[in-house]
């Protein structure tokens, strides 16, 4: 009896003893990351505001749940609340472990693009404030640099896709496209940078953003009966059944491309920028690690141009969009 | 992997805030004092251009009207010049026959006079002749003839002789 006892004691001893063992391990391999899944993670976006090795908890979370907000000033002033916990860097309800029904949180790519953004403000005021100085005299610094790149952007981006007014109306916005990918694909290149147009929710926005100036630009320039006349893509009417749902899907293929080339594109090079990094910690040779930092430098300039590229790239196709869009239907006799 | 490849809503709906924010402050308080300074600097270039190019053109149109006028003026001095040369060598031609005219009467005046000194000479020298013939034959004679028949006798004698 005692020994049946003894044995479901020691049994059951031992289970706790394995399962806790079974945790420490799981706890031990989260903890150490791979490498890989530190990669993808560096590159992905965090609730918390880090730069480089440098982590700061000062970003806010507002979470959307059940019908009602939540606002937090940081993480961990939302944790001590009680009402959700952080698992595996997502936030989950304390009660089921379940991701809240929407979180708006300010998160680390919000971040960086704040920080494009006060950049290009304030690059764009100096300038603004040394246009209204100079008037008909020749620019000078900052108000040249971005002069040229407006001029760049109205003659050879904007006005040889969009005829007229349209073009004019229209400059503002494919300006402060291009300016915005450009520096946010820029301060991604910066040692510890992250690269907000690395992230599909940036360049999506972007994407969803350019899907409504097209449509809209569309329909205000040539009407919402010319619009509709577009969905037939100049085919016959009886071509329709055939048309109209391929024209209709083109009209999502075009951001969902501009969405995916660009968030590709900046991964892509991280993503070699990272691999060859990781070489060198899983060798810890210096015969790897001199041509690896040539591999390295060589991919940074390519990715320098790339930012440029992919900006350029991404502007370019909007702008060419619209004119399609807007330029069918001046087309259409030609069909 | 699946945290990149996943759409983060939040993240989404801040970008499209982030960018209409960025968009309509800048095209708001930045872009039009550059538009403006853009604006009026092409303008003024292309003002200056235009300029350029007008002024150009009447400078041009100076440049021929000159042009023009130089060729008139050469034209006319080239005929000027020609009249003059016509009318020297006119004049040359004139003074030279007058010249040769005038040479040929002073011959013939020379001629004249010396024809007429010669004649004269001729019967100076006759009647001179006749004399000394009627003296020498006086006092070859020593007779006092009459003198008037015989200075007619001389005279005919004189006359038969040839004229030179």
């Amino acid at each position: 009896m005692s020994a049946i006892e003894n044995t479901e004691t020691l049994k059951h001893e031992l289970t706790t003893e394995v399962d806790s063992l079974k945790h420490e391990m799981e706890e031990t391999v989260h903890k150490e990351a791979s490498p890989v899944t530190q990669i993808l993670n560096d590159l992905g976006d965090h609730e918390e505001f880090s730069y480089g090795i440098w982590h700061a908890d000062i970003l806010p979370v507002i979470l959307y749940d059940k019908g009602q907000f939540h606002f937090y000033g940081n993480r961990s002033s939302m944790e001590d609340s009680g009402d959700y916990v952080m698992v595996h860097h997502h936030i989950v309800r304390a009660s089921n472990h379940e991701a809240p029904d929407l979180n708006l949180s300010i998160t680390n790519m919000v971040a960086f693009q704040w920080m494009a953004m006060i950049l290009l403000l304030v690059l764009f005021f100096t300038a603004s404030k040394k246009a209204k100085k100079s008037g008909e005299k020749a620019p000078s610094g900052i108000h040249n640099l971005l002069e040229s790149i407006v001029v760049f952007i109205r003659d050879d981006v904007v006005q040889p896709n969009i005829a007229g007014n349209a073009g004019v109306r229209l400059l503002p916005y494919f300006l402060v496209l291009f300016m915005f990918i450009l520096v946010l694909n820029l301060i991604g290149l910066l040692p510890g940078g992250h690269t907000a147009t690395g992230t599909i929710g940036v360049t999506a926005a972007l994407a969803i953003t350019a899907f409504f100036v097209i449509n809209y630009t569309a329909i205000k320039e040539s009407g919402i009966k010319a619009w509709f006349h577009h969905l037939l893509g100049g085919a016959p009417w009886w071509l329709g059944i055939l048309m109209i749902p391929i024209e209709i899907a083109s009209m999502f293929i075009k951001p969902f491309s501009l969405t995916i080339r660009l968030f590709a594109n900046m991964v892509a090079g991280h993503t070699v920028l990272f691999s060859l990094m990781g070489l060198l910690f899983l060798f810890q040779s210096y015969f790897v690690a001199v041509p690896i930092v040539g591999f390295a430098t060589f991919i940074n300039l390519l990715e320098l141009l790339v930012a440029f590229l992919q900006a350029y790239i991404f502007t370019m196709l909007t702008a060419i969009f619209v004119g399609l869009a807007i330029g069918e239907h001046s087309h259409e006799h030609a069909h | 992997m699946q945290d990149i490849m996943n759409v983060n809503p939040g993240l989404l709906f801040w970008s499209v805030i982030n960018f209409s924010i960025l968009l309509f402050i800048l095209s708001k308080f930045a872009f039009p004092a550059m538009k403006k300074s853009l604006q009026s600097r092409e303008e003024g270039i292309q003002n200056a251009i235009d300029e350029a190019n007008a002024l150009n053109e009447k400078a041009q149109i100076l440049l021929a009207e000159s042009q023009q006028k130089l060729d008139n003026t050469q034209k006319e001095v080239s005929k000027i010049l020609t009249s003059a040369r016509n009318l020297a060598e006119q004049n040359i031609q004139k003074a030279n026959e007058e010249a040769e005219m005038s040479k040929q009467q002073k011959i013939e005046e020379a001629k004249r006079e010396i024809e007429r000194s010669k004649n004269d000479a001729i019967s100076e020298l006759r009647n001179e002749v006749a004399d000394l013939v009627v003296t020498a034959t006086e006092k070859i004679l020593e007779i006092k003839l009459d003198k008037d028949s015989h200075l007619k006798l001389a005279k005919d004698q004189i006359e038969k002789l040839p004229k030179n």
